[in-house]
């Protein structure tokens, strides 16, 4: 078990996750702004920067959404201080409009943009490779392939946006954030201490208020700035050609992938293989790959995400008066989708080498035989999770309506409604869209629909959603699961529940009364762990006319024990009476909480992992179910 | 060439980030070099996971190539197996806590658990050595709280003397990373280390 209070051990090594070393790295830069919205892999890096920065002139905040964070941190940067922000890939979509215009102007203070991808889609709904940002913006974009190199190139990237005077993206991946390695504990590089403290703000309008003719000036500005932005790449140490000089093969990677490259090389004699590993993935250092290039006759391209650097490379080698051959994922060498591992890298690296693929026999039939034996793990929620009552109240209301209604999910931890016992929600996609499907069906069948969102989710992006359905007189119900927190990303505030990044007290977004004011008539809060009370609101709501809304509000059951814990406050368990069980499977197949089980034919709970939430007592149809007074 | 492969597998909230984390240290504290790759966003919905830990003196990325993991630390019988297909050679050790967490659809009778016995048949014909035992039993006898099973496994681990690091590092380690839960994880890491002794 993890208490709270630690302390780093002596030695002049770390063992932290990629995230934390970016989150140092800004803060060895002397980074003064922070912002940005939480997604997995991404939202470590915050939750570092709020709990380690021990610097009185650092800001970090969680914004509410994606957008917000940029604006703030352009904001920031105006003021002449370094500003950062981080996002998963999807949330980076949201910043691409701000920035396509700040990209004119270009920034004072140094803005560095994070983004998380997520290779194989550990926890994402799409595989997105933000570097094709980076040269539709045509800024600076920056690939570590370790935490080290995530620490330090973090530090530098702040430098290179001031040299460039534009933002400067720095992506990450899933398993470069999510994997912890060695960090050393000095500073990262000391060229990086500059720090704006007190710069007088200077307006200059015809930069930064872009409109009218200023903004074909920018345009050109921008256009002109390029080749600044080359001439940094070019002197950027980070990027490395490893060669003798007299190999007729190369391996061009990048990140990660690097990493999959050496591990994969020990396998072979790769004396005739030179390796050119980039940092820069946007522009290319243009006399480091001529010099990489030059005598060679076949590469190949080993990167995270599409083939990126690939169709760059395959762009410049068409220049060239020798034919090269280039293999990579636009070639099949390696597989388009997916993320890339040392097995995936070897054998690619196997055919480029012209030499045989070490074997490892894989135990395949052990691997069916645990296939056929073994039952999956569904994800589902936790024991006292509030969604548990809502959905099963939702459920249940939506049975007694005439047609099947057509649920719209958003992204959270109800997203897993969709999963049994629930089985809800007809379409999801990304974050605030359920109020839109929901409303843009009602328009075109004459139905309910009806949408499923969270809290943070809600103020992120559905609330322009709800004016909109209001104002065009949409027939919804909205869900408002209001659960206090951002729970699926790993439990961090939000404006809905009164606290900030940093654990400061602020004002709690009042959720009813802007509802209300949104224009909705019916609008009714419940405690989802009251099912009588749950299911009349529902059964109601789903035959409102017009745009209703149903607030379920109740804390994470994560963060109620967490609270609980901090108080030294138990929760009596609840328990089954097998007298009174008539084993009739009602509480285990509608509600699957993972504290509840079987003992024998009759239903039972594990008094350790119930949280006295006490859904289960409600739905029992005989009352054999109660609280433990004895297990308090 | 000093190396290990380590898989931590089990579900989610059992803790196999923690002991990850002491594991790495340990192997920091030895002068090695120690990546290691987390599974999240499962981590507390009931989901498998794994946390592979890749130590030596060369280690560069954090995936374990297929049928190269040396030792299998096993939070959970049936993730111990799920994971040994892909990743189990000849040679590995293999630590599995013999105490299953049911997953939903055997809890509600749609499926059936396998036999725990059946389990370590199929891991003991393709690993090269099998320690079992109770750990969720022993952390709650050791500690009186199965929470502690993680630690009680990282006992069972460090009696097996793969990294040259003395006890007292995982106890230092141990002690620092998890602050005023310190005492009972200490009670649990002996628990674990008398077992694997024995």
């Amino acid at each position: 078990m993890e208490g709270s209070l630690e302390s780093n051990n002596a030695h002049d090594q770390d063992f932290i996750l990629g995230n934390d070393a970016i989150a140092q790295g800004a803060i060895d830069a002397n980074v003064g702004f922070v912002a940005g919205y939480p997604g997995t892999p991404s939202s470590e890096i915050i939750k570092y920067i709020a709990s380690n920065a021990n610097n009185k002139n650092l800001y970090v905040e969680w914004s509410v959404n994606e957008m917000v964070a940029i604006a703030n941190a352009l904001g920031a940067s105006l003021a002449g201080k370094r500003a950062m922000v981080t996002m998963k890939h999807a949330g980076f979509n949201w910043i691409v409009d701000a920035l396509s215009v700040a990209i004119l102007s270009g920034v004072r203070g140094g803005l560095v943009l994070i983004t998380a991808d997520d290779p194989n889609c550990h926890s994402s709904a799409n595989e997105q490779d933000n570097r094709f940002y980076g040269q539709f913006l045509r800024v600076l974009t920056l690939e570590p392939s370790d935490a080290q190199e995530a620490k330090d190139l973090t530090c530098e990237a702040f430098a290179l946006s001031e040299k460039s005077e534009l933002p400067v993206i720095l992506r990450t991946v899933t398993r470069l954030s999510h994997s912890r390695s060695n960090v050393g504990k000095t500073s990262a590089r000391s060229g990086c201490t500059h720090l704006l403290q007190d710069i007088r703000y200077v307006k200059d309008a015809e930069r930064f208020y872009v409109t009218g003719a200023r903004t074909m000036q920018r345009r050109k500005w921008h256009m002109a700035q390029q080749a600044v932005v080359e001439k940094l790449v070019s002197e950027l140490s980070f990027n490395r050609l490893q060669q003798k000089g007299t190999e007729k093969k190369l391996i061009i990677t990048s990140g990660v992938a690097y990493n999959y490259v050496l591990d994969a090389l020990d396998n072979f004699d790769s004396s005739e293989c030179a390796i050119l590993k980039l940092a820069s993935v946007y522009p290319l250092p243009v006399s480091l790959i001529n010099e990489a290039l030059a005598g060679k006759e076949e590469i190949l391209l080993v990167e995270e995400g599409e083939p990126f650097v690939e169709l760059q490379i395959k762009a410049f080698a068409a220049n060239l008066s020798n034919r090269l051959k280039i293999y990579g994922k636009s070639t099949g060498q390696l597989p388009p989708v997916g993320e890339l591992n040392i097995d995936i890298a070897a054998k690619a690296i196997a055919e480029l080498l012209d030499q045989p693929l070490p074997h490892v026999a894989l135990r395949q039939e052990l691997i069916d035989k645990t296939n056929e034996i073994l039952p999956l793990r569904t994800l589902g929620y936790c024991a006292g999770c509030p969604h548990t009552g809502t959905m099963y109240a939702l459920k249940k209301a939506i049975k007694k309506l005439p047609y099947e209604p057509f649920i719209g999910g958003d992204i959270g931890c109800y997203t897993l409604m969709s999963f049994p016992p629930f089985e809800l929600g007809d379409a999801k996609y990304n974050m605030g869209t359920s109020i839109g499907l929901a409303s843009g069906f009602s328009k075109m069948v004459d139905q309910k629909a009806i949408a499923v969102v969270g809290d943070s989710t809600f103020i992120h992006a559905g609330i322009p959603m709800l004016i909109n359905s209001v104002y065009n007189k949409s027939n919804l119900l909205l869900v408002l699961v209001d659960n206090q927190i951002t729970a699926m990303t790993g439990a961090q505030p939000n404006a809905g529940m009164g606290e900030t990044a940093t654990g400061e007290k602020t004002k709690a977004l009042d959720f009813f009364k802007l509802v209300k004011a949104c224009g909705v008539d019916y609008v009714r809060m419940v405690d989802p762990y009251d099912v009588e009370a749950t299911l009349k609101i529902m059964k109601e709501a789903v035959v409102q006319n017009g745009v209703a809304v149903v607030i379920t509000h109740r804390a994470c059951a994560l963060m109620a024990a967490r609270e609980n814990l901090r108080n030294e406050k138990t929760v009596p368990a609840y328990r089954v009476d097998p007298d009174a069980c008539i084993a009739c499977g009602t509480c285990l197949k509608t509600l699957s909480c993972p504290a509840m089980g079987l003992d024998g034919e009759k239903a039972s709970i594990e008094a350790y992992a119930c949280v006295g939430c006490g859904v289960c007592a409600q739905v029992c149809p005989k009352g054999a179910i109660s609280q433990d007074s004895d297990n308090s | 060439m000093k190396s290990l492969n380590i898989i931590i597998s089990g579900v989610g909230g059992q803790g196999n980030i923690l002991l990850e984390r002491i594991i790495g240290k340990c192997a920091i504290a030895a002068g090695w070099k120690a990546t290691a790759a987390d599974t999240f966003g499962a981590a507390q919905r009931g989901g498998s996971v794994v946390s592979q830990i890749r130590l030596g003196d060369k280690v560069k990325s954090s995936l374990i190539p297929q049928g190269k993991c040396d030792v299998i630390i096993g939070l959970e019988p049936g993730e111990a197996l799920r994971t040994a297909g892909r990743y189990v050679a000849g040679n590995t050790l293999v630590i599995v806590n013999t105490s299953p967490i049911l997953p939903a659809k055997v809890k509600t009778g749609e499926c059936a658990y396998p036999p725990v016995k059946d389990i370590l048949l199929l891991i003991e014909n393709a690993a090269g050595r099998v320690i079992h035992f109770d750990a969720t039993g022993l952390a709650k006898k050791a500690t009186g709280d199965i929470r502690y099973t993680n630690i009680v496994m990282a006992g069972a681990f460090a009696s097996q003397k793969l990294l040259p690091v003395d006890l007292e590092t995982y106890k230092t380690i141990i002690t620092e990373t998890t602050g005023v839960f310190a005492k009972k994880n200490l009670m649990a890491f002996d628990a674990g280390l008398k077992q694997g002794s024995a």
